[in-house]
């Protein structure tokens, strides 16, 4: 899943639009827009409320590790050479406010510039900031998202709208540098996640009743019933199959922990040779 | 196993991120100028993002950053008991750099470190510093490339080189160079000296296919062996860590049979041999970093916070080895 937020409708119209997203209606507290694959909240502008918005968007779901979190929004520049609708992805977060900063680990390969992006509570002055661009959310946003996702799993996609005098922009030019840009941000978007996972369950819910059935049979104390299963761990990496190896354990029924004790001692010599 | 898809993922080091005080640093420069096409990074301290939490170790194996930093204070630390003295009293190590580019699926510092991105500390002469203070009051037998590769790395800091270059002129110090590499090439015109130990690392072909990921292969590491011996280096091989693997009795067998059908046993300085230990808590953290790994996944025993194999198994297989070791060198040169 795409977890997407963006400051302001204007900036997620053409994301929802293009993607195909639908109001998700059981939610009043915030706009959220989803698909299948797809969820995008309007957090509004600042810092307070964008990560109040997503951390309420992302504790209501179990985050897979290819997830990701994209913020998405429009920023100044101090370069004045960068042209408008240039998009950056961010690999430093500034925090004015505090000094802290942040690091998106910058592992996915993008066809974009990097920069630096520096986060302030209110309208700034040229000679005040020191990253590259600038907006208002994206410190808070990824002290949010990181306790949801690793720092690879979370993008800031910035496209530049304004040289640090955001009052002499309107909605239509906001729109129109993302119109110009969404498409391009579509096709990276749909190379991302599906390819990032690591981990797998080795046991399945079924194989780990069953070991709780043999850990009953046989009266096992919590450590040795640790000690099981990751025995049948390395059994089933190792062969693919614990269900042959369990089978006589599962109509077993000791009547003392000594017994048990023994079938254990006989189970793990079978377990490994 | 990794399922990432490759391209998805940026090259290796596209990304440095350099110290503030380590920018003006020669060896800052030409790391930055070898890698023109990097994303430079401006960091205040190299634990900013080396110590993030919940980094993925193992994307991270596949993608791996470099980190440029000034390492200050506790340059040079004491060895850990795990780890072979080799009879040495004043045994120190000392961690140049941390991470490597190799990827052994059993590598403790998986375990130790939150991060796979690579560390460099670009102020040796302080290394230098510490060590001849220590100089001042013992010997010092001192490993340079435990939490790392310095070897596979030579072509782009020439650490090997300056340590060899250091020792030279410090004969009260014994350096051991650890390595799976079969980089000696970067190294060949260096006149050997005596204090001077290259390590290297051996496994059966099959480890090094199946967990040593990115290693040169056996044979590769034993060329570069030859070369080391024939340049009058002194040579230590490590069968270390010893695994437990399918056929481990043949495949053990095959490779001591290999190793010295390419070398002379009697022209090697020593041999250490160690199964695989680590420490229980480093053990927990790589099980998570690689659930799938049947090699982490073996049920080990506990002892005194080390995790390894059974006290039976650990005597069959140490005992195994040393015997076929010694078909070929003297017993009182293998550690064990």
């Amino acid at each position: 899943m795409l977890y997407i937020s963006t400051a302001l409708y204007i900036e997620a119209q053409e994301f929802i639009k293009k993607l195909n997203l639908k109001r998700d209606n059981s939610i009043t507290k915030f706009e959220v827009f989803k698909n299948e694959d797809v969820l995008l909240i309007i957090t509004g502008v600042g810092k307070v409320k964008s990560a109040v918005a997503v951390s309420y968007l992302l504790s209501k779901y179990d985050i897979k590790e290819n997830d990701l979190f994209i913020n998405i929004g429009v920023c100044g520049c101090r370069d004045r050479n960068v042209q408008f609708g240039e998009i950056f992805i961010c690999n430093k977060i500034l925090d004015n406010d505090t000094k802290y900063t942040y690091y998106p680990d910058m592992l996915l390969a993008h066809p974009f510039k990097e920069a630096s992006i520096e986060t302030f509570s209110r309208k700034v002055a040229e000679e005040e900031v020191e990253a590259e661009l600038v907006d208002m959310e994206s410190s808070a946003l990824y002290q949010a998202a990181s306790l949801f996702f690793q720092p690879h799993q979370i993008i800031f996609l910035k496209i530049v709208s304004d040289y640090l005098n955001p009052d002499i922009i309107d909605n239509k030019h906001i729109i129109n540098i993302i119109e110009r840009n969404a498409d391009s941000i579509i096709s990276w978007l749909n190379t991302l996640g599906r390819g990032l996972t690591t981990n797998k369950e080795i046991l399945t819910k079924y194989e780990e009743d069953l070991i709780n059935m043999v850990a009953e049979n046989l009266k096992m104390s919590t450590t040795m019933k640790f000690e099981l299963k990751q025995l049948l761990i390395y059994y089933k990496l190792v062969n693919n199959d614990i269900m042959e190896v369990l089978k006589k354990y599962l109509e077993l029924e000791c009547k003392s922990k000594n017994e048990g004790k023994m079938h254990f001692a006989d189970l793990k010599n079978r377990l490994v040779k | 196993m990794q399922t990432s898809k490759i391209g998805l993922l940026n090259r290796a080091f596209s990304h440095i991120y350099v110290e503030k005080r380590a920018k003006d640093y020669e060896l800052t420069k030409e790391i930055l100028n070898r890698f023109k096409n990097a994303n430079i990074i401006e960091i205040d301290h190299y634990k900013d993002i080396f110590c993030r939490s919940n980094q993925n170790f193992v994307l991270q194996k596949q993608s791996p950053k470099l980190i440029l930093a000034v390492k200050q204070n506790n340059l040079i630390y004491r060895g850990a008991d795990v780890c072979e003295d080799f009879g040495n009293k004043h045994f120190f190590y000392t961690s140049i750099m941390m991470n490597c580019i190799y990827d052994c699926e059993y590598c403790y510092l998986q375990g130790m470190y939150t991060s796979a991105n690579i560390v460099i500390f670009v102020n040796i002469e302080d290394y230098f510093l510490e060590v001849k203070e220590l100089l001042k009051k013992h010997p010092v037998y001192l490993c340079i490339s435990y939490d790392t590769d310095l070897l596979a790395f030579e072509r782009i800091t020439n650490y090997v080189r300056k340590w060899i270059d250091f020792a030279r002129f410090h004969k009260d110090l014994v350096i051991e160079i650890r390595t799976k590499s079969a980089n000696f090439d970067s190294i060949k015109d260096i006149t050997s000296i005596e204090n001077v130990i290259f390590a290297w690392t051996l496994s059966p072909d099959e480890v090094i296919k199946k967990y040593e990921h990115n290693t040169p292969s056996l044979q590769n590491r034993l060329n570069s062996i030859r070369s080391a011996i024939d340049k009058g280096w002194k040579v230590r091989l490590c069968f270390d860590p010893i695994l437990y693997i399918e056929n481990w009795k043949e495949q053990y067998e095959v490779l001591i049979d290999k190793v010295f059908k390419n070398i002379s046993g009697n022209k090697i300085y020593d041999v250490s041999l160690g199964l695989f230990r680590v420490s229980k808590d480093y053990l927990k953290r790589m099980r998570k970093q690689r659930p799938n790994s049947v090699v982490l996944n073996f049920p080990f025993e506990n002892e005194g916070g080390v995790s390894s194999y059974n006290q039976s198994l650990s005597e069959d297989m140490i005992m195994y080895v040393y015997k076929k070791v010694s078909k070929y060198v003297d017993k009182e040169k293998i550690y064990i």
